[in-house]
């Protein structure tokens, strides 16, 4: 990498620093508590992957430019500038090993929000060209194509095609004054097109209206993961144009963990200014339908089966409560992991480490976090709400050899609705 | 210099070098991270981030169970190091005369014994916390010297106190200089180590506490 | 002769029959859209399901076999994708389906869900314009249930 480039990734980080981050780093006692919250760390037992240490070239650039001692540090001599080597050696705790779960947030006695702090790392490493090629590609790909996966608005029609000749429900598109815009992310059009259909039913139940925009339907947000403000920018000014447009009042954002952070409570600060919708996440909506009477289910699962809970819709999202109640709905036989809600352990594919193939076989160690739980438990099923959580859990399983089929709640709901007569099933 | 002009050094000129030091020092430490400010947060909010704010100051001193079952020893030893200190610093008699001399303020102290046995037990808190730092792999590589530098100005003012206070290894008046030293020398050093976090640790856990506030997450 | 004309008539017909015989149909189904897929292990898996004698064991060997397949299929997160390359993908969703549990106390029925999942193989391949394979798969299913039930019928089953 050229200095040129380095010195950007400097200026970048410098610019990330505010008072919760110099509050952060001058409270540090390393303690090291935050490893032991760390998947990474504690399934590689590598104290690289202590969190504090993954932004430690950030901590060095807030002694040297925010503090007098270190600034007197420095000009003796006594402290070294970060440099490309540093650049080098930490873009891979930066980014493959970090999910940026929040967990070691959640434990550090002092309140470091050190999650926040590699979310923030990251704008540095990524305009210095430090960032995976994974991720890169994602990003390119959601600015020009809408899509991180590079999903047309062709595909989707198709599958609205599909929808509509072998159940007869309608997803409409740029429908304005709906009650609700609907988001997908690309992993749920590619790989999961159930949640389309379950959306779909489930609406048509609550008698609500819904739309998606053509312009607009991705709601994943590479531009957070990779770490790259404007872009992320860019891309939630996409979402809130559309929703503006069309009049709607509620923007939902689909089963995937980060792209409701992003768009929920990154959105606002990223473009600037407030939104005139609302922003919920899937499982807030179906939760305020349950409350309201609107969802009727009938059958209840047998198998044992638990919620993992995805990091991003727990920790960061607050979203804890609805899972458990609209589970009831559909099983009497649910058991709690050991550590869930705000403690679950991440799958250990979110942050953008899934779309990264190079962190493959650490993500695969940290997956053991998640084996170990799910081993203490013995379930038939596992349930989850996000399409990324849900594509690495049955990754992870298959590797380790376990039989636990993983299913998205939203889709496992719809399964249970009560049909209504005439609606639905015909061509 | 005898021990007696030794001692009036560390009470006089000596004492009061380290407190501008020190409240100087700490004052600037905050206001360096103060005056850096934040963006006001523009989502919609789901709670209060004053109350999450206020909350987490208090909550996160205790630790959560599903670490505290992974590193109870750690664990353990930081409150027992933490209350000690902190105990014989401010319930020992004489230094609440002290206070009260300096400041007017005073407030009921414990026993002698009992501060003894409190003293002793936090000079083997610390060095166990030592022997942690120089042993677990996390520790050892997260520590630099200014950690050592924190751990040993830490230990000798509680380590030359149980000294003075036991009559042992130097005559009374002298060890009790080297005590008095031995806090202006905590005092000056800890604006520059991680000893700010006696005061800072409240901005951070605010912080983040005000964060999951405002969204409605724990914290 | 039984016929079938319409979806209605094939997810009343699929709901009607025991899991084994779901499972069978299931099969069918997946094979009409084997083509779509060069994973060989899809094809031993479904041969598994169709022979009458296959133990539980061998059924759970086919259903790993047929997952595995899908993982290696499925379109990774944030990696670049093509819709029109996920039919194998589909193929072998729709054949893990086919080797797996019946879902208990839903409204689906094991054999509706392959259907599903087969369609949308299909779909993933029809042009913008050509609607036409995926109501040639919809029809080849209605097709193969009625004469599975037929021969039922004529093995005297029923
Ligand atoms: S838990 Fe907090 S104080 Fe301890 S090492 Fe990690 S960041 Fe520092
Ligand atoms: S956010 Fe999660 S993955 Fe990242 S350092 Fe913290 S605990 Fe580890």
């Amino acid at each position: 990498m050229s200095s040129a480039s380095i010195e950007k990734g400097i200026r970048m980080i410098r610019e990330q620093i505010d008072a919760p981050i110099a509050s952060f780093f001058s409270s540090c006692v390393h303690c090291g508590m935050c490893a032991d919250a760390c998947h990474f760390y504690v399934q590689t037992g590598d104290p690289r992957y202590t969190p504090i240490n993954k932004v430690e070239p950030m901590r060095r650039i807030w002694e040297q430019e925010y503090t007098l001692w270190g600034r007197i540090k420095a000009t003796l001599g006594l402290s070294r500038k970060v440099n490309a080597q540093d650049f080098e050696a930490w873009e891979e705790l930066v980014y493959d090993g970090c999910s940026l779960c929040g967990r070691c947030s959640l434990v550090c006695p002092v309140g470091n929000d050190i999650s926040d702090m590699i979310r923030k790392i990251r704008e540095g490493f990524a305009v210095a060209g430090h960032a995976p090629e994974g991720l890169v590609g994602a990003t390119r790909r959601a600015v020009e194509i809408g899509s991180p996966m590079g999903v047309r608005l062709s595909a989707l029609e198709a599958q609205i095609r599909h929808l509509k000749h072998d159940t007869g429900l309608d997803a409409p598109l740029d429908q304005a004054g709906a009650d609700y815009l609907v988001l997908l992310s690309s992993m749920e059009i590619m790989n999961f097109p159930e949640y389309l259909e379950a959306i779909a039913r489930i609406m048509q139940q609550a008698g609500k209206t819904w739309t998606i925009s053509s312009r607009a339907f991705e709601a994943t947000n590479s531009g957070v993961q990779i770490g790259v403000s404007d872009i992320a920018a860019e891309l939630v000014q996409r979402v809130v144009d559309a929703a503006e447009e069309l009049g709607v009042k509620t923007v939902i954002s689909p089963e995937c963990g980060h792209a409701y952070t992003a768009i929920r409570f990154e959105g606002p600060n990223l473009i600037g200014r407030p939104y005139n919708f609302r922003v919920q996440h899937i499982l807030e909506v179906l939760e305020e339908f349950r409350q309201q009477g609107l969802l009727k289910t009938k059958g209840k699962e047998t198998d044992r089966m638990t919620f993992h809970d995805p990091c991003q819709l727990v920790r960061k999202g607050g979203v804890i409560e609805a899972p458990r109640n609209l589970l009831g709905m559909v099983t009497d036989s649910f058991v709690e992991m050991r550590d869930h809600a705000e403690m679950n352990w991440c799958c250990g594919g979110g942050g953008g480490v899934s779309a990264n193939e190079r962190a493959d076989e650490l993500k695969s160690k940290a997956f053991n976090q998640k084996k170990s739980q799910l081993d203490e438990l013995g379930v038939d099923t596992l349930v989850t709400a996000c399409a990324n959580c849900r594509i690495t859990l049955e990754e992870g399983l298959e590797r380790n050899d376990m039989d636990i089929p993983v299913i998205g709640l939203t889709e496992m709901l719809a399964d249970h609705l009560v049909e209504e007569p005439g609606k639905g099933g015909e061509t | 210099m005898t021990a007696d002009a030794f001692l009036s050094f560390a009470r006089g000129t000596g004492f009061d070098w380290a407190l501008t030091i020190f409240v100087f020092g700490m004052l600037l430490r905050l206001f360096e991270v103060l005056s850096l400010g934040r963006k006001p947060d523009l989502s919609e909010g789901r709670g209060s981030g004053v109350q999450g704010g206020l909350k987490t100051i208090v909550t996160r001193t205790l630790p959560r169970a599903a670490v505290f079952a992974r590193e109870p020893v750690r664990i353990i030893n930081g409150y027992v190091f933490h209350i000690g200190f902190l105990a014989v610093l401010f319930l020992y008699e004489p230094h609440i005369e002290l206070f009260d001399a300096k400041m007017g303020l005073s407030w009921p102290g414990l026993p002698t014994g009992i501060i003894n046995a409190l003293g002793v037990l936090t000079i083997f808190s610390l060095l166990l916390a030592l022997a942690l730092r120089l042993t677990s792999p996390v520790l050892k590589f997260l520590s630099t010297g200014s950690d050592y530098l924190a751990w040993l100005v830490t230990l000798l003012p509680v380590l030359t106190g149980y000294l003075a206070y036991n009559h042992m290894l130097l005559p009374y008046t002298a060890m009790l200089a080297v005590h008095i030293l031995s806090v202006e020398l905590l005092m000056v050093v800890a604006p520059f180590t991680k000893l700010t976090h006696m005061f800072s640790f409240m901005l951070a856990r605010w912080y983040q506490g005000y964060r999951a506030g405002h969204r409605g997450v724990e914290s | 002769m039984r016929t079938i004309e319409n979806d209605d008539d094939l997810r009343a017909a699929l709901t009607q029959m025991d899991v084994t015989d779901q499972r069978h149909v299931a099969a069918l189904f997946v094979e009409d859209v084997l083509e779509y897929t060069h994973d060989s292990r899809l094809r031993h898996a479904l041969s598994v399901v169709i022979r009458a004698d296959a133990s539980e064991a061998e059924l759970k060997a086919a259903h790993r076999t047929a997952r595995a397949a899908a993982l290696d299929a499925h379109a990774r997160c944030g990696a670049d994708s093509d819709w029109s390359d996920q039919s194998p993908y589909f193929v072998a969703r729709a054949a893990e389906a086919a080797t797996g549990k019946n879902a208990k106390g839903t409204s689906s029925t094991l054999a509706w869900l392959v259907a599903m999942q087969c369609r949308m193989a299909t779909c993933c391949l029809a042009s913008e314009t050509d609607q036409e394979s995926e109501e040639n798969t919809c029809s080849a299913q209605r097709r193969i249930a009625a004469e599975f039930i037929n021969s039922r019928k004529d093995n005297g089953h029923e």
